[in-house]
C-alpha cells in the first residue's frame, strides 16, 4: 500500500513539467513582437527619371502616345497628336476610376504592345488622386473565373503638367 | 484535513495550457509577420495613399512630405508653405540637403561600381501635385536617378 502511494506520487511529478521559464520567455516575446509588428505594408511605385544633364534618348516617333490628363473637373484620355479620345466627368463621389479603367482596357486591346503612357496633372490635384490614377493606368483588375486577377496595361508612366487647356463645359 | 489540503493545492496550480497555446501561436505568427522588417520609417502626420502596387521598398533616402513640413531622413528641411509660395521649380534648401546626402554616400562608397542614388518620397495623400512636382524636380536636379513613391498596400479584395 505504501509502496503504491510512493509510486503514484512519483508518476504525478514526472508529468508535471516546469514551464515557468518558457512562460517568462513568452511573456517577454509577445509584447516585444507586438510592438515591432508591421500591420500596414508599405510598397513603392517606381518612377524612372531622365538624367538631369544627360541627353535625352532620341524619341522614336510613336504612332500613338497615350495621354491621361487629370483636371479638377474630370479625367481626359487622349492621343497626343490625335486629340481627345474621351472625357470622363466626375461623379458625385469623385473621379470615375471604373470608367477610366474600362476605357484604358479597351485602348490596351487595340494597342497590345503599348507600354507607356503620359499622366498630366493640374497643379492642385491631390497626391492621392495621382496614385489612384497611376494604379488604374498601370494595371487593371479583371475578374477571371470568379477571381480577381490584375492585368498589366501601361506600366511605364511619365508624369507632367497639364496644359492650361480649355475648360470643357459639362456635357 | 487531507481534503482541505488537496483543494488548496488545486487552486494554486492554474491551468496554463490554453494560455500557452495562444502564446505559442501568437509568437510564431508575429515572428513570421515581422520577418520582412520595416525599411521605411512611418510618421503619424503622413497618411500615405493606398495602391495595389506590390513592389518592395528598398533602403533609400527618404523624403517625407507631411501637410506642414518637408523632411529628409527624419529631419525637417523646409516648410510646405514656404515651398508652395516660392517662385521657381525647385527648392534650394532641399536641394542642398539632398546633395549633401549624395556626397556623403559617394564619400563612404567603396569599390568601382558607381552609386546609383535612389530616393523615396513618402507624401501625405492630401498634398497638391504642385508641391510634389517641386520636390520631384529638386530630387532630379540634385542628381538622383531613381525616384519611388511610397504607398500603402491595399488589402486584396475577393480572390
Amino acid at each position: 500500500m505504501r509502496n503504491r502511494l510512493v509510486r503514484r506520487r512519483l508518476k504525478d511529478q514526472s508529468t508535471d513539467i516546469n514551464i515557468t521559464a518558457f512562460m517568462n520567455l513568452m511573456v517577454i516575446l509577445v509584447p516585444f513582437l507586438l510592438i515591432t509588428a508591421v500591420f500596414s505594408r508599405i510598397t513603392i511605385l517606381q518612377l524612372n527619371l531622365p538624367a538631369a544633364a544627360g541627353p535625352d534618348q532620341a524619341p522614336q516617333k510613336p504612332d500613338f502616345s497615350l495621354e491621361i490628363t487629370v483636371r479638377g473637373n474630370g479625367i481626359e484620355v487622349g492621343d497626343r497628336d490625335g486629340g481627345l479620345i474621351r472625357r470622363i466627368p466626375m461623379t458625385a463621389t469623385g473621379y470615375d476610376y471604373e470608367q477610366l479603367s474600362l476605357l484604358l482596357r479597351q485602348i490596351k486591346a487595340r494597342f497590345p504592345d503599348k507600354q507607356d503612357a503620359t499622366l498630366l496633372l493640374e497643379a492642385d490635384i491631390s497626391y492621392d488622386t495621382l496614385v489612384q490614377v497611376m494604379d488604374r493606368v498601370r494595371v487593371a483588375q479583371v475578374v477571371v473565373a470568379g477571381g480577381v486577377r490584375s492585368a498589366e496595361l501601361f506600366p511605364k508612366i511619365a508624369i507632367g503638367d497639364a496644359p492650361a487647356g480649355v475648360k470643357v463645359a459639362s456635357q | 484535513m487531507d481534503r482541505k489540503h488537496r483543494r488548496s493545492k488545486a487552486a494554486l496550480g492554474i491551468n496554463l495550457v490554453s494560455m500557452m497555446d495562444i502564446f505559442t501561436i501568437l509568437v510564431f505568427f508575429l515572428l513570421v509577420n515581422s520577418s520582412d522588417g520595416e525599411l521605411l520609417p512611418s510618421h503619424k502626420s503622413v497618411r500615405l495613399p493606398e495602391s495595389v502596387s506590390e513592389q518592395q521598398p528598398r533602403q533609400t533616402v527618404v523624403i517625407m512630405i507631411s501637410p506642414d513640413n518637408v523632411m529628409l531622413d527624419g529631419q525637417v528641411v523646409t516648410s510646405v508653405d514656404r515651398l508652395l509660395h516660392r517662385d521657381g521649380s525647385t527648392s534650394p534648401l532641399l536641394r542642398a540637403a539632398l546633395v549633401r546626402t549624395l556626397n556623403a554616400a559617394r564619400a563612404g562608397q567603396h569599390g568601382a561600381t558607381p552609386v546609383r542614388m535612389e530616393a523615396t518620397i513618402m507624401g501625405d495623400r492630401e498634398i497638391p501635385y504642385q508641391l510634389l512636382k517641386k520636390v520631384m524636380a529638386t530630387v532630379t536636379r540634385a542628381g538622383y536617378q531613381r525616384l519611388s513613391l511610397a504607398v500603402l498596400q491595399k488589402p486584396q479584395e475577393g480572390g
